[in-house]
């Protein structure tokens, strides 16, 4: 009964959104049947005497909707109405997880009775029909904070901008809801119960991977929110200083949430497979990458924007295709184009609307961009020296990193369907195409915080950079002359992460021992560095830590693979690994064979080690689970293969200097964003209306 | 309409969502297993205790389209899906021939057709997995559709449900006799 209900709610969810689309903007609905007629009228800047404001208005049907919308309260009802009814769905479906209700395919698809409580709750956000769900739950949780949002800046209470805003996520939701009920409904029962369901795919079951999803889903959604914004940005000719500065959270935001999946998705696989590596260049990888390198190129374009309302069009086209990749990237993922996914589902289930409505929604997204640009003024030009110009060339960096990740992604299919031959494009090709554009994209990032807006001398810089290019200068001559026989890429690696990290240190160091003015207190410099100076700082030096945590463990990476005996003790760098032996153990719902390894550092005993060979009955899979040790000097990795024919088991241990610098570079970043967005909604909840600087 | 750069994002979404759609219901082709359209895997089982014949690739080859179904006694998604396998057997006249998948008694298989009823043309006794694993058979139940020159045209994993028998095998199986 449940799941009708949820059933029934998915649908009013639906039905609402188009409400909200309509209600929250009938002036959108003309302007934009203007933007599209025959006559190509100019669209007309916010407002001209064309458009007299909300209140008293010339159409009928908003003559008749105004009391309604225009009543600051009744903002929020629609949008609380969709976030209730979609966590009634998710309620709903959950339930039917819990329960396992196997009259629902997706339940019986991707759950067992056996299968934990925790990831049976997971389990209900994997088949297609869950994850969209999942999605539409986020989009109506930014929809209302969005709402909120536009509501709480006075200027923007009950103007067209905030209303089309709306009315574009309610849209969105809308559409992403057809989609759901079409392609991918989650609440369709079968006439005959199997007694049991197919089990989870055991590599889903991990806490982490649990929680992937969620922030998945939600760096899309708020990625949606930042689309609407700029469509009505576009439609109101409003791409300014007050759009970017609306639009900041949302950006930051929707990069700590993807990187954050991203974050779990490198764990989960460095922790999953005997290679040690972390990064697989996989579609689904690929796919949250491309969101996840646009948002930081929005980012800083729109700090430009914010700062000199310059850079309109490419701050516009940024926001509108960073929803685009991300949707596309979910379509990629969700579509079997790639890996002919071997779970087939009991009801066969395509994914075609998601590419129709992604076709309907940036098609007119793109339509209008190419029609409002005309209109939209660029101001003042900046100098070729100058921080406007280093960040533009930053996002266009980025843009051109995540064009050259997205051809490596949709090459092999066109290809295929060209001429019949699968291929794959790897890594190699990656790193061949991508290095010549991040090394001096990671080159120029040293030089934009020490940049002054508008214009500056490059002397200037020399002075205040040399600091920095003696010191990381030094660091390179350190590594190079102690590791003679270095290839010279990873070295570079080093060598500019160790810029970056030196230039900003210096840079702050700059700020905090500049001298005090008379009669200024003694924590001044400090008060002056501000939210936003330190997030960036601690997510440029996270972006450098990573980098060299990288570069550095994929040269000194030591890899051994023996088959080993009990008792018998293998040595990786510093590290001795004593082999006692497996057992055989049963876990929740799986056998799992256990190794356990005593590690000695300098033969002094540091700690045990349990790398596993998982057996889930149910789906009749092994997974390997490897046990990693993260010492101060870097990972031990640790995982056991089969037995080989002279009863030896199979151990690879991998040690990799400096690998926790790549996580620690990694949650660097994620904590610098996460704390520009905590100041400023503290801040914005201390005072209403006031913004950091 | 004055040409803009502007337009450049708009063609390039064309051309790729065009690239896309155009090729929407190619999807299909997409194969659920590498064996899809590949010739079945040789092989010579015994026959179930106390009967005359066995199941070979020959039986599969013999001009019309058949239906191997994989089941085995302690697979209960088999008994779920076993009336299902008679409709199928019953409605669609064309040969549906039973693998018998790993049993550890092969009396096993025996007294479970006597029970539920033997909707099979001929059935193969797999004891070691051996054949099992050279269709790729990664858990029982499967269902296969094979035409007559032997080539594996579909295959099912888990039971069949009443859907999947109406909407998926009985079109396909259709569609390869036509």
């Amino acid at each position: 009964m449940l799941a009708e209900l949820g059933h029934f709610a998915l649908l009013l969810m639906v039905v609402t959104g188009i409400g909200q689309a309509v209600l929250f903007s009938p002036l959108w609905l003309r302007s934009s049947l203007r933007m599209f007629s025959p006559q190509k009228a100019p669209a007309t800047p916010a407002g001209s005497p064309d458009f007299p404001d909300d209140n008293d208005n010339d159409g009928n049907a908003h003559g008749a909707l105004a009391p309604i919308v225009a009543k600051p309260a009744n903002l929020f009802l629609l949008p609380i109405a969709i976030l209730l009814l979609g966590l009634l769905a998710e309620g709903a479906l959950l339930n039917a997880f819990i329960v396992s209700d196997f009259t629902l395919p997706v339940v019986t698809d991707v759950s067992h009775s056996s299968t934990p409580l925790l990831y049976r709750i997971g389990a209900a956000f994997t088949p297609d029909g869950g994850a969209m769900l999942l999605w539409l739950v986020a989009l109506s949780l930014v929809n209302l904070l969005l709402a909120f949002q536009l509501r709480k800046s006075a200027s923007l209470d009950t103007d067209r901008f905030a209303r089309n805003t709306l009315s574009i996520l309610g849209m969105l939701i809308a559409v992403l809801g057809v989609v759901t009920l079409i392609d991918a409904d989650p609440f369709l029962r079968v006439t005959v119960v199997p007694l049991d369901g197919r089990g989870m795919n055991p590599q889903n079951q991990d806490l982490l991977k649990v929680l992937r999803e969620p922030f998945l889903y939600l760096g899309l959604a708020g990625l949606a929110g930042i689309f609407a914004l700029t469509l009505a940005g576009l439609l109101d000719n409003r791409i300014d200083r007050q759009f970017a500065e609306t639009m900041r959270s949302w950006t930051i935001a929707s990069w700590v949430c993807l990187g954050t999946a991203i974050a779990i998705n490198a764990y989960r696989s460095y922790s999953e497979q005997a290679w040690g590596g972390w990064w697989y260049w996989d579609t689904s990888e690929n796919s949250l990458l491309l969101p996840w390198l646009l948002a930081p190129a929005l980012l800083h374009c729109r700090a430009v924007l914010e700062k000199t309302e310059t850079l309109r069009s490419w701050t516009a086209f940024l926001g509108i295709t960073t929803l685009a990749v991300g949707w596309f990237g979910v379509y990629l993922t969700r579509s079997d184009l790639f890996a002919p996914l071997p779970e087939t589902q009991i009801l066969p289930i395509d994914s075609n609307g998601l590419l129709i409505g992604f076709c309907l929604v940036f098609a007119a997204a793109y339509y209008l961009f190419w029609r409002s640009v005309d209109q939209m003024g660029e101001g003042r030009c900046f100098e070729v020296i100058s921080r406007e110009s280093a960040m533009f060339l930053n996002s266009v960096m980025l843009a051109l990193i995540a064009a050259v990740v997205l051809i490596g992604t949709i090459y092999p299919l066109v290809l295929q369907w060209i001429t019949g031959e699968p291929i794959t494009v790897g890594a190699p090709f990656y790193v061949e195409v991508l290095v010549p554009i991040v090394l001096p994209l990671m080159f120029l990032m040293a030089f934009a915080p020490a940049l002054r807006w508008r214009q500056d001398e490059l002397w200037m810089i020399g002075r205040r950079m040399k600091l920095a290019a003696i010191l990381s200068l030094i660091t390179v001559l350190f590594v190079s002359i102690r590791f003679i026989d270095l290839s010279p890429a990873p070295l570079i690696g080093i060598g500019l992460a160790g810029w970056i990290l030196t230039a900003s240190l210096s840079d702050l160091w700059a700020r905090l021992w500049r001298h005090p003015e008379h009669g200024e207190s003694k924590y001044r410099n400090l008060q002056l560095l501000g939210p936003r100076y330190v997030s960036m700082t601690l997510a440029h030096i996270g972006l450098a830590v990573l980098i060299a945590g990288g570069s550095a463990s994929s040269i000194w990476e030591e890899q051994v693979v023996v088959s080993a005996r009990a008792g018998q003790s293998i040595q990786a760098g510093p590290y001795n690994l004593q082999y006692e032996g497996v057992s055989l153990l049963a876990g929740e719902n799986y056998a799992t064979r256990q190794a356990t390894f005593i590690l000695y550092r300098h033969s002094q005993p540091v700690t045990e080690l349990f790398p596993e060979i998982r057996y889930y009955p149910i789906r009749g899979v092994e997974t390997r689970e490897a046990d990693i040790w993260h010492g101060r000097d870097g990972d031990l990795h640790v995982s056991i293969g089969d037995r080989d024919d002279d009863g030896g088991r199979v151990v690879t241990v991998h040690y990799l200097p400096m690998m926790p610098w790549v996580w620690g570079g990694m949650l660097l970043m994620l904590i610098g964003g996460c704390f520009s967005i905590l100041t400023r909604v503290i801040l914005r909840l201390k005072k209403p209306g006031v913004s950091t600087s | 309409m004055r040409f803009s750069i502007a337009v450049i994002p708009l063609v390039l979404f064309a051309a790729l969502a065009g690239v896309f759609l155009l090729n929407i219901d190619k999807d299909a082709s997409v194969v659920p297993s590498v064996l899809i359209d590949k010739p079945a895997p040789e092989f010579s089982l015994p026959p179930l205790p106390g009967r005359d014949h066995g199941l070979s690739r020959a039986d599969l080859t013999k001009g019309n389209v058949s239906v191997l179904n994989v089941f085995a006694s302690w697979c209960i998604p088999c008994r779920a899906e076993h009336p299902l396998i008679k409709r199928l057997s019953r409605e669609a006249s064309v040969p549906v021939y039973g693998l018998n998948y790993k049993e550890k008694d092969p009396q096993d298989g025996v007294k479970w057709l006597d029970e539920l009823g033997d909707p099979y043309a001929a059935v193969g006794m797999d004891i070691s997995g051996r054949t099992g694993i050279d269709f790729g058979v990664y858990g029982v139940p499967e269902t296969f559709i094979i035409d007559g020159n032997g080539q594996i045209r579909y295959k099912h994993v888990g039971p069949v449900t009443v859907e999947v028998l109406e909407k998926v095998l009985m079109p396909k199986i259709e569609e390869l006799k036509g």
